[in-house]
């Protein structure tokens, strides 16, 4: 993976004495609170409902032992022991103090991360496949891309007061697990004819309040005219954007408004009189990163060991892990092993310090000191030995991370909700914890098959709700806590927004409803129909007669 | 009624104006303004400026046997933490 | 909105003059704002752009004065006879100037001075002057601080811009060689 050079270093460091600097002058009053605000937020602060919270970037999802044990570490000197992954490879801290802040970032760029436009107008870290390196099906290594991106866009002086917040993301595979169809940008590798490296460019998707999928304004960008064409965009949108209203600020809205055919006019039209400048001369640079990516020292490995086949024979718990929870490699004898963070009852996406020094420990000994982690709040050893599964489940189960539910329906992508964040209207984790109890039983969530539940706390949807299978959205109705249910939705290669498939459900109730909703599917599907299959195949109609039919 | 809260600037947490005028982490210490509470809003305004706490806001609250208690769930999970 | 806060009684003749925040000194602005419909007087003026084809004729240094919603590629045509082109910023959090600002310093070529004014914090100092502007009408805080502050923060930046500073991968290039 990437290493950090002085130059990285240097910035980091840079970086951590300007923010405390910053921290000093809005504690001493020098500056207001809406001056220091952009800024904070720029080094990923927000002041949420209870105190502060640090949103930390794992650039494009890729950490090693050393990079996660200090996350446990900060988590445990500056929090409360634990932190929360989010949907954006974020890891968010939700006990901070302002006048400890600059020492947790010292410590973060002690192990050269940052935690650098996690939020705020700007362009926010770059998110990639997490199976980036290993996928089976991969083109090209997204995370070059990724860090070229990263760096091009950090504390970029032209784009960090934008009209809206912006993300990119990339993927290698034409799978696409990075969500590339609802980010502000989203690039997916591929190769011409001749055997070169470009991207299709997909602009203006986005979920929130107007969910869109994105356009495809490029086929085929050729590898060495990607900055120059990124800042086209930017520059584009940096000026038409709408400022007016900030739920129309987003490049999406702007795509919708003037149509793509213009937008890509425009694109073209600034990209050409760009295509000159020196970003379009990285090649060196793009050589430089990607010899951090290079192929690990794959030792051989018996893709069917024995020690391996015998307890998957004898012992049913560790069989059903490894059906639900490890994945094919490209190397035969290995695979990707995913660790859900979503225990029956827990809280979707949270690890304990210990949790995260124990995996650290995992991926040191396993995994070539490398770990991912997934816009579904999960983590992911991606280079292990067959051989070596059964020692790994041992200490996940130790440590309670062996929940053999990776993109069943207990594998719930859940956003802070009211519990923490300051925007909410209604709480998502209980909800996430209820469902999960209610399907703790491992053969009927194995049963039931691929079933995505996605629940955000308000429109902002950070918990994705509109690409879920089954989407929930938090409401506020007369002070009570309600939720709308979407179904359909999908965030992968076929990018769907769900359909909203009648009135909010009361909190009481919205458990029975998902049940039903379930039971249903169980009751219709054909063949291997997975629950999007059938609901694809039949419509919302039976979905909803039976979720609102009295019980 | 209605009780002054704000965000402590230096450690973001949650405080209450009592009756002192000071900043209490304890909800049951808030001070409690029966009808027009926007004096006390503005003299709270003063320790925005002074760089103690930020985001003064308006909420509703009742009484309770142990005392002054928020009135909807937000500020509830603000004055007694998260839920979970 | 923040209203320039260093205003000083300084030339001889008693007029007002506004310092204006230049090569990391603070120096009279010798240039006099016309706005609406005011006479355009002689010597040194900056004009709304709507007036520019009345004042591009006369023979004394000449400013414009752009909205950040204008187009600065319509400045094209005079830009070889303006000494000054005004950007500004609504509000600290609306960035359309720095845009503006790369175009006419990268697409245009252009070689005057290229003026922020507005809500202009010293927090963003360091990204005007990387977009291509060289003068600066502070809203607040001491200048030459913030100046100083805006210049030595970041030994090097990840991008090239309208500045002259080596980028990293170009750095890290010569450095390899
Ligand atoms: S979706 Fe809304 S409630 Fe949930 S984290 Fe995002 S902003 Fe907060």
């Amino acid at each position: 993976m990437y290493q950090y050079d002085q130059i990285d270093r240097n910035f980091v460091d840079e970086r951590v004495a300007q923010f405390r600097d910053q921290i000093a002058r809005r504690l001493s009053g020098e500056l207001t609170e809406e001056e220091f605000r952009p800024l904070r937020l720029t080094n990923g602060l927000y002041l949420q409902l209870h105190a502060y919270m640090l949103r930390i970037a794992i650039p494009y999802g890729t950490l090693n032992s050393r990079q996660l044990e200090t996350l446990a570490e900060i988590a445990r000197k500056y929090d409360r022991g634990y932190g929360h992954f989010t949907t954006r490879q974020n890891l968010q801290l939700n006990w901070i103090r302002l006048d400890q802040a600059g020492d947790a970032l010292a410590d973060l760029a002690d192990a050269d991360m940052h935690a650098l436009q996690t939020s705020g107008n700007c362009i926010r870290n770059v998110t990639a496949d997490h199976w980036a390196g290993v996928a089976p099906d991969e083109v090209a290594d997204p995370r070059v891309y990724a860090e070229l991106i990263r760096q091009w866009s950090s504390l970029h002086p032209e784009f960090s007061y934008l009209p809206r917040k912006f993300k990119i993301a990339v993927t290698g595979s034409p799978a696409d697990r990075a969500a590339t169809r609802v980010h502000d940008i989203g690039l997916v590798l591929k190769r011409d004819d001749a055997g070169q490296i470009g991207f299709e460019v997909i602009v203006g998707g986005g979920l929130g309040r107007t969910p869109m999928i994105g356009k495809t304004i490029r086929d085929f960008l050729p590898e060495a005219q990607l900055l120059p064409y990124l800042e086209a965009i930017l520059r584009v949108y940096n000026l038409a954007g709408r400022r007016d209203n900030m739920y129309k600020a987003r490049i999406k809205i702007l795509v919708h408004e003037i149509g793509t055919e213009e937008m890509s006019r425009r694109v073209e039209a600034e990209f050409a009189k760009n295509i000159d400048s020196v970003l379009a001369n990285v090649q060196d640079e793009v050589a430089r990163i990607a010899s951090y990516f290079t192929k690990l020292p794959y030792g051989p490995s018996d893709p069917n060991p024995e020690s391996y086949a015998l307890r998957r024979k004898s012992d049913p718990a560790f069989r059903r892990w490894v059906i639900s929870n490890t994945f094919p490699h490209k190397i035969a004898g290995y695979c990707i092993a995913e660790i859900s963070l979503k225990p029956t009852g827990g809280i979707p996406g949270d690890a304990t310090s210990a949790q995260m020094i124990a995996v650290a420990a995992l991926a040191r000994q396993y995994s070539h000191d490398e770990l991912r982690v997934t816009h579904t709040q999960n983590l992911v050893l991606p280079h292990v030995k067959m051989s070596d599964l059964p020692a790994i489940y041992d200490v996940l189960a130790a440590q309670k991370l062996d929940a053999p539910n990776v993109n069943k329906v207990g594998d719930i992508i859940a956003c802070p909700g009211l519990d923490y964040c300051a925007l909410a209207n209604a709480r998502s984790i209980p909800v996430a914890q209820r469902i999960s109890e209610r399907f703790a039983d491992v053969d009927r969530a194995h049963d039931l098959g691929e079933v995505k539940i996605k629940i955000s706390g308000c429109i902002n949807a950070c918990g994705h709700h509109h690409v879920g299978h089954i989407g929930l959205l938090g409401v506020d109705k007369n002070g009570e806590e309600f939720y709308q249910i979407t179904l359909g939705g999908s965030e992968a290669a076929d990018a769907t927004i769900g359909t909203l498939l009648g009135p909010a459900i009361s909190s009481d109730q919205i458990v029975d409803t998902v049940e039903k909703i379930l039971t249903a599917y169980a009751d219709l599907r054909q063949g291997n129909e997975r629950f999007l299959d059938t609901y694809r195949r039949l419509g919302a109609k039976p979905f909803k007669e039976r979720a609102y039919a009295a019980a | 009624m209605q009780s002054l809260t704000a965000n402590r600037l230096d450690d973001g947490a949650v405080v209450y104006r009592t009756k002192l005028e000071t900043w209490s982490r304890n909800v049951h210490d808030a001070a409690v303004f029966e009808n027009d509470a926007s004096a006390a809003l503005e003299e709270a305004g003063s320790d925005v400026i002074r760089a103690l706490v930020v985001g003064v806001e308006l909420i509703d609250v009742t009484m309770t046997d142990t005392g002054t208690t928020p009135v909807s769930l937000r500020e509830k999970i603000r004055a007694f933490g998260p839920t979970i | 909105m923040l209203q320039p806060d260093r205003i000083y009684a300084a030339k001889s003749d008693e007029t007002l003059t506004n310092l204006i925040l230049k090569g990391g000194v603070e120096i009279p602005d010798r240039f006099t704002r016309i706005t609406g419909d005011e006479p355009i007087m002689e010597g040194p003026v900056i004009v709304d752009l709507g007036r520019l084809d009345a004042a591009i004729g006369a023979n004394h240094p000449l400013g414009v004065a752009l909205a950040n919603t204008d187009d600065v590629s319509v400045l094209a045509p005079y830009l070889a006879r303006l000494d000054v082109v005004v950007l500004h910023f609504p509000k600290f959090t609306d960035g359309r100037a720095y845009s503006q600002a790369r175009i006419l310093r990268q697409q245009f070529g252009y070689r005057g001075e290229i003026r922020a004014t507005g809500q202009v914090l010293p927090d963003q100092l360091a990204f005007m002057h990387r977009c291509g502007f060289d003068a600066f009408v502070l809203a607040k805080g001491d200048p030459v601080t913030a100046w100083d502050r805006a210049m030595t923060t970041f030994s090097r930046h990840y991008q090239p811009a309208s500045d002259t500073s080596v980028p990293a991968f170009i750095r890290r290039r010569e450095n390899a060689k």
